[in-house]
């Protein structure tokens, strides 16, 4: 196949979620984000309710095991108003903090040499949801979700993480490059081989 | 578009995620299916990624704030331990500087408890434990025993006189 040249729109996700991104900080988020910068505790616990969801996910899928996921969170959240003077308000607050989860993640990983073989995606499926879902939505649907859960788990590490924080926690191409510290170009790189080979396992039926 | 051109598949994945189509891009999806199949399979798994339940809120927000508050009072304690550590540095010198008879061993013990104390209080958040312990051992045991020590010594020659 001939391919069309790519140019400026295949950064799009990259600037689009980047300007939404800084538009966020204009609003409720960049005033709370400047107050927890200030000291102010109780800011920062509105913030830790915000992202906690986001937060706990991302230990969950580095970790593997709910328990050890919690007190992931609660540390990273914890150094994170310890360094809140090293946040710079003008960005997004999430990937910050999601970086800094991330690295107790891979500190906890070396200490105690965890290798979740799926880190964390069986168990973040709990029980009530997915009946929850099988109820509401039908089991086709349920069956589905847990075929393609399944194709995530079978992705290399990094690329599952990309595709996680691009489709589900919605960051742009160069926060999730800020999150895994790696260069843009490699999460380009990572999410097209993920999505592709989730397209193949699922042929097409996701 | 007429016919060569396709899209490859990076480019599908990106329409598929929001990505603006060209002209000569949404002509050639118009008219070629394969083309068009491709971008409509990556747009059904984008949705599907992006509809995949997430976990549940876990409800850390008063864990976090118990940890904040406990690592404050941590970090009071741990100044208040650093300050009787140099107090009591402190203290010891200068006593033995008044006990030995010696002016300049008083004085370089002197300088080796500023230096101790420095390196003390240096250790800084990485050793917590290990300052918090030092600070309280010295406090406890190093100021008493100085007192002891020098009830025991000889009166200094200089202050016998």
């Amino acid at each position: 196949m001939v391919a069309w040249a790519l140019d400026s729109p295949l950064l799009w996700p990259a600037l689009l979620r980047d300007a939404a991104s800084r538009g966020a900080q204009g609003s409720a988020e960049g005033e709370l984000s400047r107050a927890v910068r200030a000291g102010d505790p109780e800011a920062f616990g509105r913030l830790v309710a915000q992202h906690e969801r986001a937060v706990y996910a991302l230990c969950l899928r580095w970790l593997g095991q709910p328990e050890e996921a919690r007190d992931a969170a609660q540390e990273a959240f914890v150094r994170a108003f310890e360094s809140r003077r090293s946040y710079d308000s003008a960005l997004a607050f999430r990937p910050w903090l999601l970086r800094i989860a991330r690295n107790h993640c891979l500190d906890l990983r070396r200490r105690a040499r965890i290798r979740p073989e799926a880190p964390g995606l069986d168990a973040e499926a709990d029980a009530p949801d997915r009946a929850a879902l099988a109820a509401d939505e039908g089991i086709e649907r349920a069956q589905g979700q847990a075929r393609l859960r399944a194709a995530l788990a079978r992705l290399p590490a990094e690329q599952r993480e990309a595709l996680v924080l691009f489709h589900q926690d919605e960051l742009s191409y160069r926060e999730i490059a800020a999150v895994l510290d790696v260069p843009l170009g490699t999460v380009m790189t990572w999410l097209h081989r993920a999505r592709r080979r989730l397209r193949d396992e699922l042929g097409g039926e996701p | 578009m007429s016919g060569g051109l396709h899209l490859i598949d990076e480019r599908a994945q990106d329409l598929a995620s929001g990505a603006p189509a060209a002209a000569e891009e949404a002509a050639h999806l118009e008219a070629c299916e394969p083309c068009r199949e491709l971008a409509q399979s990556y747009r059904e798994l984008s949705r599907a990624l992006s509809t995949l339940p997430a976990p549940p809120a876990p409800g850390l927000t008063p864990a976090v704030l118990a940890r904040i508050e406990a690592r404050g009072v941590l970090r009071e304690q741990l100044a208040l331990g650093g300050l009787l550590l140099l107090l009591g540095l402190w203290t010891s010198g200068l006593l033995l500087r008044l006990a030995l008879p010696v002016p300049s061993e008083g004085a370089a013990f002197l300088a080796a408890a500023s230096a101790l104390a420095r390196v003390a209080l240096s250790l800084g958040p990485a050793l917590p434990a290990l300052q918090a312990l030092a600070a309280l051992a010295c406090a406890a045991v190093g100021v008493p025993a100085v007192f002891v020590l020098y009830r025991l010594l000889p009166p200094a020659a200089g202050r016998s006189a």
